[in-house]
């Protein structure tokens, strides 16, 4: 009963995530760490159908005629509740801390398209179509915008735009590993989804 | 003949066949329907609207338009700011202001401030670029986005120093328009420790990307990079103040272009934009920023070339 509690207060808590910030949630990387066999930091397997049940859902869920970048930003804020409510109980470890100052901590840096769409047509063809083609879309919603901004933008120095960018491409990586097929994840790196840099490397303070 | 050299030689013999094909059209006066435009060679990898603005100075010049006179452009400056962090006084306005003068005069571009407004908010004062607190921002305080410059200061998040919109944006996105730059950007600031980004040169650079420019390095190495053919291919942005180096990009002989305005040196090392750069300002303000050009005796002609790309 009281984990009962305790997660569906971490429910709470990921849910009311602000939609400020769509498309940014550099914690997505963790979660495609974590999906590892090796992982740092272990995380119980209905907690992981939990998040890919939830994940499912709020795909499933989006209006699928969505175009625009802005309209997929309240559904991008619902999955980057998921994957915090996801991470929460861990936050506070002592595997997780050390797992955020060491060497294993890592972020995307590049997403390679080849490899994303091959990911999203595995997805495709294990997840149900209407979350596969909303997840899909989502993550070329973020992109755009990752994109947009790195067009137009002046950043500090180029760790800043790196870290930036990491946290559009680490969200699209944690989102697209819930739909994965399970018996696929202990294939799955980061490097599936392109180059990485080291957290420290990037100036990751969180 | 270098990557870029065969490009270019690609591009004007595909522009000369479209000119004297249009020149033809237009000894018999305007044709009925506009002359279908030309896609010279491979199509760059890159998204629908760069492709498109390629097009609109393809089209430009395949009708000979030139946007001649000087643009007089409004600026409305929106100082976001929290307690006294963010404030700016006007002499700083003004100093950046002149700064843009000097930099766009080549362009016959003149900024004149026309309204400066305070603003405390917080989450205004530290938003980022795709957020609620920008699209509320800009929807709440943009004004006349066709008519001027919106420029607003404020400290953005995540180490941004500023970011902009571009021309090909604004009929989209009407009410986003316009440049955001970091408070302590601009020029003329009383600051005890001196800063590498404190001369001005975010406003310059972001109201490079409104007006049509990317990044020096936008690409790398992979072609049309910046679609600027005077500046060299670049692998990665600069960083400080490099010293001129050979570009690393295969095929590329020219130095990387670590003085341009529209890469990421430090202040005090940007120095010039390209003559390519300065057309393609004209172009693009001519073009998407309409409202602002003086050429609006050549209306019809323009609004022709708009049906033919659009």
């Amino acid at each position: 009963m009281k984990q009962r509690l305790v997660l569906l207060a971490c429910l709470a808590l990921g849910f009311s995530a602000s939609p400020a910030l769509a498309f940014k949630n550099i914690e997505g990387c963790d979660i495609v760490t974590f999906a590892a066999p090796s992982s740092p930091v272990p995380i119980a397997a209905e907690r992981w159908q939990a998040y890919r049940n939830q994940a499912e859902t709020i795909l499933g869920a989006a209006p699928q005629a969505q175009a625009s970048v802005q309209e997929w930003r309240p559904v991008a804020a619902e999955l980057i509740g998921a994957q915090k409510s996801l991470l929460a109980p861990e936050k506070g470890s002592k595997a997780y801390q050390d797992y955020l100052a060491g060497d294993s901590c890592r972020v995307l840096a590049k997403l390679d398209a080849g490899a994303i769409e091959t990911l999203l047509d595995e997805v495709a063809q294990s997840a149900p179509e209407p979350a596969a083609t909303a997840l899909r879309r989502i993550t070329e919603a973020a992109r755009t915008q990752i994109d947009n901004i790195e067009r137009s933008a002046r950043f500090r120095s180029n760790r800043d735009k790196t870290l930036f960018a990491a946290h559009y491409y680490c969200f699209v990586a944690g989102a697209i590993v819930a739909l994965l097929p399970p018996e696929r994840q202990p294939g799955i790196t980061l490097e599936s989804f392109g180059n990485t840099v080291g957290c420290k490397e990037a100036g990751r303070t969180e | 003949m270098n990557r870029r050299e065969f490009l270019m030689s690609s591009a004007c013999a595909c522009l000369a066949t479209a000119t004297a094909k249009v020149d033809a059209l237009f000894a018999q006066e305007a044709p009925a329907t506009a002359p279908k435009l030309y896609r010279c060679g491979t199509p760059p990898p890159t998204p629908a609207a760069k492709i498109q603005a390629n097009r609109v100075i393809t089209a430009l010049r395949s009708y000979r338009v030139n946007f001649r006179g000087k643009t007089v452009i409004p600026i409305r400056f929106h100082i976001i700011h929290q307690g006294t962090q963010g404030y700016l006084p006007d002499r700083q306005l003004k100093a950046q202001v002149a700064l843009l003068n000097r930099t766009y005069a080549p362009a016959s571009i003149e900024f004149k401030i026309a309204d400066v407004n305070l603003h405390e908010n917080e989450s205004w004062f530290t938003h980022e670029p795709g957020s609620d607190a920008e699209v509320e921002m800009k929807t709440t305080l943009g004004t006349d986005t066709a008519g001027s410059l919106n420029i607003y200061t404020a400290e953005p998040g995540g180490g941004l120093l500023g970011y902009a919109t571009f021309p090909w944006w604004y009929a989209d996105t009407p009410q986003l328009d316009g440049v955001v730059i970091h408070h302590a950007s601009l020029p003329n600031a009383s600051r005890a420790q001196p800063w590498p980004y404190d001369l001005g040169m975010t406003a310059v650079h972001e109201v490079g990307h409104w007006a049509g420019l990317y990044h020096t390095f936008q690409g790398g190495c992979e072609a049309p990079g910046d679609d600027i053919v005077d500046t060299a291919y670049e692998q990665n942005s600069a960083a400080g103040c490099p010293l001129r180096q050979p570009s690393v990009c295969p095929g590329e002989t020219r130095f990387d272009p670590v003085e341009n305005y529209m890469d990421y040196s430090d202040d005090s090392c940007m120095k010039h934009f390209t003559p390519m750069q300065y057309q393609r300002i004209k172009d693009m303000v001519g073009y998407y920023r309409y409202k602002l050009s003086p050429q609006t005796s050549r209306s019809a002609l323009l609004e022709q070339i708009r049906k033919s790309i659009e």
